[in-house]
């Protein structure tokens, strides 16, 4: 091995160098994306699914919502009636 | 008589092997149907190209001009064609079982360790650029080898386009005898569950714009390729495109395919490709497809160590980027082993995988090459 590395010119030596370094760097950054991409597809499944179910954070501002516009009506419609 | 013999007094022994070559690659598309809507534009313009003293090369020559327009200015011609790509892809089999991601960037494998092994040949034969250019022929993706190719300024880019191809189409003959070699009968048995979950509309119209922004902020150098790949299947998936999404998997698609191939063929010039190099070019783009299985398969059982659902090793091969072929392989070996074992929707979840991470790849290499 190393009579083997003796013998590679600088720039081959560089070469090989560089390669290794791509490769691990290259290897990390794709996991790294893919692994990010993964995360937020589970969790974009996730929120779909409680969504579907009638749970889920939106579900909840709009319930929210449709709860205060009837006590809104509610409110003045007593109002009126007096 | 004379100017009647112009051509004929400048063919050269090295024009006839092309028109050979050309020729072979002609044969191989039309009689083997491999890759033909490639392949045969290639091999008509390896003949066309390898006629001395035309007007298809040269400053006002249009070969030349197309590749200088379409390819060297700025890669237009593969990004667009990206565009089709994408609107063709279903992602619903990946995002239905998000895992499967995985799999496709541990298919990219092979794509690094030919990079070493082309290094290893020495800087005489291949400087880093060649090397980083030859491996991301392991990315099994035709407008990604281009596009790498050509940003490193390789003089290699004809031999690397028509090996890439070449061994897309013979991933049906490759991938088996590796799959069978690294993994047993009882491993190739395993059934895997399918999904119930349905991928909600909205999900399919975010995946396109998230994946995007995580790769371009995290590799900004492939967002070319991954940009316009999610682009077309956010064109696709929008519900509002339908004529836009069929033109870009038809028309755009078919339109670039036509012109690329003979572009690609500007390279086949006899002095640029008879080379000993191209032969070694074979033997590394062989090699790329082989440890891209490998990488697949291997990290597939890795994640069976620590997974009570387990994932057929096999899956991990379909992580390769030739669409659709690597996922009919898989399901091939499949029923093989035990005819009840579908494994085709976990394989072209993989494979769909393996397109986005080929692109990511092939952004990622151009940066560490060049940054």
């Amino acid at each position: 091995m190393n009579n083997a590395m003796l013998m590679m010119s600088t720039a081959t030596k560089n070469n090989i160098i560089a390669s290794l370094d791509i490769m691990w760097k290259g290897l990390l950054a794709i996991f790294i994306v893919i692994g990010v991409i993964a995360i937020v597809t589970f969790i974009m499944n996730d929120m779909s699914a409680n969504h579907a179910a009638g749970g889920g954070i939106y579900n909840k501002i709009k319930a929210h919502f449709k709860k205060r516009k009837e006590n809104k009506n509610a409110d003045s419609d007593a109002e009126t009636e007096k | 008589m004379d100017y009647l013999l112009e051509g004929l007094n400048g063919v050269t022994w090295q024009h006839v092997v092309m028109w050979l070559i050309g020729g072979i690659l002609i044969l191989l598309a039309i009689k083997k149907k491999m890759e033909p809507a490639l392949l045969l534009p290639i091999g008509f313009g390896a003949i066309l190209v390898n006629i001395p003293g035309t007007n298809v090369l040269g400053d006002n020559g249009i070969v030349q001009w197309l590749f200088e327009v379409g390819i060297e200015a700025s890669e237009a011609m593969p990004i667009l064609l990206f565009i089709g790509i994408g609107a063709m892809i279903d992602f619903g089999p990946l995002l239905s079982n998000p895992k499967l991601f995985l799999l496709g960037g541990a298919a990219q494998f092979g794509i690094f360790i030919t990079v070493l092994l082309a290094a290893l040949m020495g800087d005489d034969i291949f400087t880093l650029n060649d090397a980083a250019s030859i491996g991301i022929i392991g990315a099994a993706d035709g407008p990604t080898a281009i596009l790498v190719a050509q940003t490193l300024k390789t003089e290699y880019l004809a031999a690397i386009v028509v090996v890439a191809y070449s061994y897309m189409a013979l991933v049906p003959i490759i991938q088996p005898i590796v799959i069978k070699a690294i993994t047993t009968k009882k491993e190739r048995c395993i059934h895997m569950k399918y999904s119930n979950q349905t991928v909600s509309k909205t999900t399919k119209i975010m995946f396109p714009i998230i994946v995007t922004l995580v790769a371009g902020l995290i590799a900004p150098a492939s967002l070319a390729l991954v940009g316009f790949l999610m682009f077309g299947n956010l064109i696709r998936e929008c519900g509002v495109l339908d004529s836009l999404s069929e033109t870009a998997q038809n028309a755009l698609a078919n339109l670039i395919t036509l012109l690329l191939g003979i572009t690609i063929a500007f390279q086949m010039q006899a002095e640029k490709f008879i080379q000993i190099e191209t032969l070694i070019i074979m033997g590394l783009g062989l090699f790329a497809f082989i440890f891209d299985t490998v990488g697949g398969v291997m990290f597939a059982k890795f994640l069976n160590l620590f997974s009570k659902n387990k994932i057929n090793p096999m899956v991990g091969a379909a992580g390769i980027s030739a669409f659709p072929m690597a996922s009919r392989v898989v399901q091939k070996l499949g029923l093989e082993a035990d005819p009840s074992n579908h494994l085709l929707m976990h394989a072209v979840g993989t494979n769909v995988s393996g397109q986005i991470a080929s692109a990511i790849v092939g952004g990622l290499i151009i940066g560490l090459v060049v940054g």
